[in-house]
């Protein structure tokens, strides 16, 4: 990867970098396999919520802000904070850190995230991957 | 992704330069979110190639490359912020003595550091990748991310695991001899440079994140100190041994299973002592040390 930019640092510090918001909308299409899923109480509850409120209200405010920090990590670093809103009030934050593959690709996510306006209810922290295609213009 | 309690599929397109659209999907619910840019977007300046470079050359190339780590946890809150503070502090001590010093000689002892080093960044990176972590580091990243320990147990359990597990390796990769002669005498004469700093690491790491360590050091008779010093001079000679039968094809195998599974048992011993009155005392360092814990610079996340 060595002397050129990579997928991964294109999709993070040149596209994605910076403040976003727009519009999210969740619901539930199959309520057969929601009540037979092994959530826990809790996921059902939070699935339940949402849908509650997107029902009532509609959908709700997203805001996300990428920063991008190149010398840290193997091969750079990304963080950002993900805050879905709706009268104000917040439904879900997110914050995310994007620890990028030096293989150029790949992707790894360390995030910790909170549902509902309660700072100190329903937080959870998770740790998963991420791919970056082609110059940067999708990921999965 | 993990989310909601089941596996979710994201799918994330670039429409243009200002406009990202996402799908989200498991086998029950679907999610969208359509985003556009707020404000102007950022040039293409970003130096991308600025990144932690390594393999390092020298001992200023592992300083250097454990502050920019240092830093990174630090904007993040990420406790192993505090070993690696503490290391960046012990290889400008290393770098500052090794001239002023009897090494025999004083190539091997800076190839050793860097060897050594090189199996930290490796543990960091593969736990920071999502990489299989080197069993020794295992259990020490999950206790000091799940914000069960003190910034004294932060810095004890890393170095324990540091030594135990990564120290044999290192040796291994640099070699217990030099032509006919063995490097024991370098290496024990490293000891005694990292027991004249142990007190400028626990002092350094105690002004930069919790003042409670330094009161510890007064009032505690200095027990945590004796421990350190013999626990480094201890654990170091096991790892001499251990690096002995790794390089030896018939105890390689059993050297590497005991290696990590000797800093498991550590690291176990450490979090929770047998004892139930020890293991209330710490329970009450550790709430008091969160509540006195400070980070510096400005937190990004």
């Amino acid at each position: 990867m060595d002397g050129k930019i990579a997928d991964n640092q294109i999709y993070y510090f040149w596209v994605g970098r910076g403040s976003w918001q727009g519009q999210f909308s969740f619901h539930i299409h199959d309520w057969q396999a929601f009540w037979s899923d092994r959530l826990g109480l809790k996921n059902r509850f939070l699935a339940l919520c949402m849908v509650l409120v997107q029902k009532i209200a509609g959908p709700s405010a997203i805001f996300s802000t990428i920063l991008a920090f190149p010398a840290w990590g193997p091969r750079g670093v990304a963080t950002n904070e993900v805050c879905i809103k709706k009268f104000g009030v917040t439904l879900y934050l997110l914050r995310e850190q994007y620890v990028l593959n030096p293989d150029g690709t790949m992707v790894f996510v360390h995030s910790r995230e909170r549902f509902g306006p309660v700072p100190f209810l329903f937080r959870a922290t998770k740790r998963h991957p991420a791919r970056i295609h082609e110059r940067g213009q999708s990921a999965t | 992704m993990p989310l909601l309690g089941t596996l979710w599929e994201g799918n994330y397109k670039v429409l243009d330069p200002d406009h990202i659209d996402a799908e989200l999907g498991c086998k029950w619910a679907s999610a969208h979110e359509v985003i556009s840019r707020v404000g102007s977007r950022p040039g293409k300046d970003l130096a991308v190639e600025e990144t932690a470079s390594l393999p390092v050359k020298d001992l200023e190339g592992v300083a250097t490359c454990l502050r920019k780590y240092r830093d990174w946890y630090e904007a993040v809150r990420d406790p192993r912020a505090v070993f690696t503070h503490a290391y960046a502090t012990i290889t400008e001590i290393f770098k500052k003595e090794i001239p002023q010093r009897q090494f025999n000689d004083r190539d091997w002892i800076v190839s050793l550091d860097i060897a050594f080093a090189g199996e930290y960044f490796r543990a960091l990176d593969a736990y920071d990748l999502g990489e299989e972590i080197p069993g020794g580091w295992r259990p020490v990243f999950t206790a000091i991310r799940e914000g069960r320990t003190s910034v004294l147990e932060e810095l004890i359990l890393s170095m324990a695991a540091h030594i135990i597990h990564d120290l044999p390796l290192a040796l291994r990769e640099v070699k217990l001899t030099g032509g006919d002669r063995s490097r024991i005498h370098d290496f024990y004469l490293a000891n005694e440079v990292l027991e004249h700093g142990i007190d400028q690491i626990q002092q350094t790491v105690a002004r930069r994140y919790n003042l409670f360590l330094a009161w510890l050091d007064n009032v505690g008779l200095r027990e945590d100190e004796i421990l350190t010093n013999y626990g480094i001079r201890l654990s170091r000679a096991t790892a001499w041994f251990n690096s002995e039968r790794l390089s030896n094809p018939e105890t390689e195998r059993a050297a590497l299973v005991s290696i990590v599974k000797s800093s498991e048992v550590v690291v176990q011993q450490l979090l929770s002592p047998p004892l139930l009155s020890l293991r209330i005392f710490l329970r009450l360092i550790r709430w008091i040390s969160r509540l006195m814990r400070k980070w510096p610079g400005h937190q990004v996340l």
